[in-house]
């Protein structure tokens, strides 16, 4: 259990009320836009006013205070190794990739490239490698493979390169399907898989309050195998969502918890994770469609982060870590704990968001380096301090006494480590050249660093279930 | 002339549409050429689309004044003109829209509202649209440019089919291509075999200008 987050708020009772009514009120008179007909008739039969011509659902408010109540809200993101479990809910901070960037900053060449395969693959080892990132979110795109087999390249990629916990999107019922028995086929078997889920899926709704078809298929996938699904809002205050961060609450918790009642109404014993990465429309001129990790977008992680809270759903959060920094100005990444400190501090359970800039769009591993570093200090922050006999070290004070030291102390030695944190990259030498100092800290971890590999009928099993998916996108 | 141009400054900087049609109104009312009207219109767009570029006025500002000159121009201008067979100076037809498969328009409006602003006849026909409605439109509306814009890395490729089948209808020489979106990159419109690329809005325009020729 982290301390801190104990003692601070962005929003009070009563405004978290005044959200959630707000929400209840959108859903019920403008409803959501659902592209999916399965879903739709989910709705319906709970019953949702439901429109099939215009595809929009209007959700009275009691099939969402029900599903708020009811669904399954406890669980462990699992990792392929146990020693690297989540366990969500319990008061703890973790750290995740941030996803789906397009392009990698190359380790060798230091320009910028469109990602592959092997970048997945080699990132994914990086991450594994670090102590302060505790789950790898699929971070860039497969893009040397076609649109209908890279999702499954990725996750082939991911679990043979990370033990720890994975995540990803499912997108289309087939391709979806497909992802899991990948899964299944790691974890042993899709009841194996439903006891220690080593992935989950993010699904993300398009704002302004809509459902878009293959994400949804993704979510009813998901739902009837009981992998943990996370629903995650990408809003845009002044341009997908009001300009006012309490308006763009209100419209992203609507959309986040019609996306959860989805999939409760598929299965109501699926894993329901809130998720938010919602920023400010960037209104002045610029190359970027939005200016991530900035600190409008704290204040919207944290109260996210009290929202999901409030109805006792475990979530995750977005901390832009260094997604504003640009291949040319690598130096602003050191914002990155503004938008972490402030999510962490209400005990959102997952900061997701190392290791991209450009606005979320280009891998860098040096990135990954530093934001292992500064997770690890912002993650010992919020662990704070105990005060007991031992910590209050009377007998020392009064045994050093007047101008004495503690360096003879084995008080000293004995907390050292678990009083302070030590960073690796914040010491001076490494300072003078801090990026030079991070990428060949990555090169060595891409060096040696060796994760147990999958057994080797397992990796044939994935092989395979690639294999058949490339036929039947051939055929079709 | 610059008189309405200054009037029609000061109109479209109150970024209130109604008003700034009734002005439009009274303009025409009090004998102004509506082709006069327009001319002055796109140089005070111009204006604001400069203040954007330059950091002085927001998103925000310059998308609520092309709303209103949008209005003023539909409801008022564009019906006048036609009546009197007299024709507009337009710097090119361009058809856009988002691709199949991805239902994010914000960026896709943004462009296209610049390309009106800049003087482009523009012809938007949404988000989420079958490569066959992108042939079927580029027969009938005939433009110079069709500019398709795409943010999902799944979707992208979409832009590459919408161009093939422009190719397969026999309409590609007719036309430039303009591709867009977050995940496309110059060198994904040299792959996709498309004429041109903005990396955002104000290049999308740019590149519009140069497929047309026109030196800025």
């Amino acid at each position: 259990m982290d301390k801190l987050p104990e003692n601070t708020s962005a929003l009070v009772k009563d405004e978290l009320n005044s959200i959630h009514s707000s929400t209840l009120e959108i859903l019920e008179k403008t409803g959501v836009r659902v592209d999916e007909e399965n879903a739709l008739k989910l709705l319906q039969n709970a019953g949702a006013t439901v429109d099939f011509k215009t595809k929009i659902a209007k959700i009275p408010r009691s099939l969402i205070e029900e599903m708020t109540k009811r669904a399954r809200k406890s669980v462990t993101l699992c990792g392929r190794d146990p020693r690297y479990d989540v366990p969500l809910g319990e008061g703890k901070v973790h750290v995740m990739t941030e996803s789906t960037g397009i392009n990698v900053l190359d380790i060798e060449t230091g320009t910028v490239r469109t990602a592959t395969k092997k970048d997945v693959e080699e990132s994914a080892r990086v991450a594994d490698a670090l102590d302060n990132i505790h789950l790898y979110s699929i971070m860039i795109d497969a893009l040397d493979y076609p649109e209908e087999i890279m999702g499954l390249e990725e996750i082939d990629a991911m679990f043979n390169n990370t033990v720890k916990h994975i995540d990803t999107g499912a997108m289309g019922a087939d391709t979806s399907k497909d992802m899991i028995r990948m899964a299944a086929a790691v974890a042993g078997g899709f009841e194996e898989l439903k006891k220690r889920p080593i992935i989950d899926f993010m699904q993300t709704p398009v704002s302004p309050l809509i459902h878009e078809r293959k994400n949804t298929e993704g979510i009813l996938v998901c739902a009837k195998y009981e992998v943990p699904i996370i629903i995650l809002n990408m809003a845009q205050a002044g341009g997908t969502a009001p300009m006012t961060l309490a308006g763009t609450l209100a419209q992203t918790n609507a959309e986040v918890l019609s996306g959860m009642l989805i999939a409760y109404l598929a299965n109501p014993n699926v894993p329901l994770i809130y998720g938010t990465t919602s920023v400010v429309l960037n209104q002045k001129f610029s190359s970027g469609p939005s200016i991530f990790g900035l600190v409008e977008e704290a204040l919207i992680s944290t109260a996210s982060a009290q929202l999901a809270k409030h109805y006792g759903f475990p979530c995750v959060v977005g901390a832009g870590f260094a997604a504003h920094a640009t291949t040319d100005s690598r130096e602003v990444g050191f914002l990155a704990p503004m938008s972490l400190v402030f999510p962490a501090l209400v005990g959102a359970d997952i900061l997701y968001g190392v290791g991209l800039i450009d606005e979320a769009k280009t891998l860098a591993y040096e990135e990954m380096i530093l934001g292992n570093e500064v997770a690890g200090m912002v993650l010992r922050g919020v662990r704070g301090f105990e005060v007991n006999d031992e910590t209050l070290a009377n007998d020392v004070i009064n045994k050093v006494g007047h101008g004495g030291t503690f360096l003879h102390e084995k008080h000293t030695l004995r907390n050292l480590t678990k009083e302070v944190f030590i960073p690796e990259m914040l010491d001076k030498p490494k300072l003078q050249d801090v990026l030079r100092s991070a990428k060949e800290r990555a090169k060595h971890i891409l060096a040696t660093h060796k994760p147990e590999p999958l057994d080797k009928e397992v990796k044939e099993q994935l092989r395979s279930i690639i294999k058949e998916a490339t036929r039947r996108e051939k055929k079709s | 002339m610059s008189n309405l141009v200054s009037t029609l400054r000061n109109e479209i900087l109150t970024f209130d549409a109604d008003r700034f049609v009734e002005t439009v109104k009274k303009s025409v009312d009090q004998g102004n050429d509506p082709v006069e009207v327009v001319n002055a219109l796109t140089e005070v767009l111009k204006e604001v689309g400069k203040k954007f570029e330059n950091g002085e006025f927001f998103l925000v500002h310059l998308v609520q004044a092309g709303d209103a000159a949008k209005r003023a121009t539909v409801e008022v201008l564009e019906p006048l003109i036609k009546k009197s067979s007299q024709k507009r100076e337009m710097l090119g037809k361009v058809l856009i829209g988002t691709v199949a498969g991805d239902i994010h328009d914000i960026g896709k409006n943004i462009v296209s509202m610049m390309l009106f602003t800049s003087g482009f006849e523009v012809l938007d026909i949404g988000k989420d649209i079958p490569t066959e409605d992108f042939v079927k439109k580029t027969k009938e509306f005939n433009p110079d440019i069709v500019a398709l814009s795409a943010l999902l890395t799944t979707t992208l490729p979409v832009q590459r089919e919408v161009i093939a089948a422009l190719k397969k209808a026999g309409l590609r020489p007719k036309v430039k291509i303009l591709i867009g979106g977050a995940p496309a990159t110059a060198k994904w419109a040299e792959e996709s075999g498309a004429d041109g690329y903005g990396e955002d809005a104000v290049e999308a325009v740019r590149a519009a200008k140069r497929l047309m020729g026109i030196r800025e």
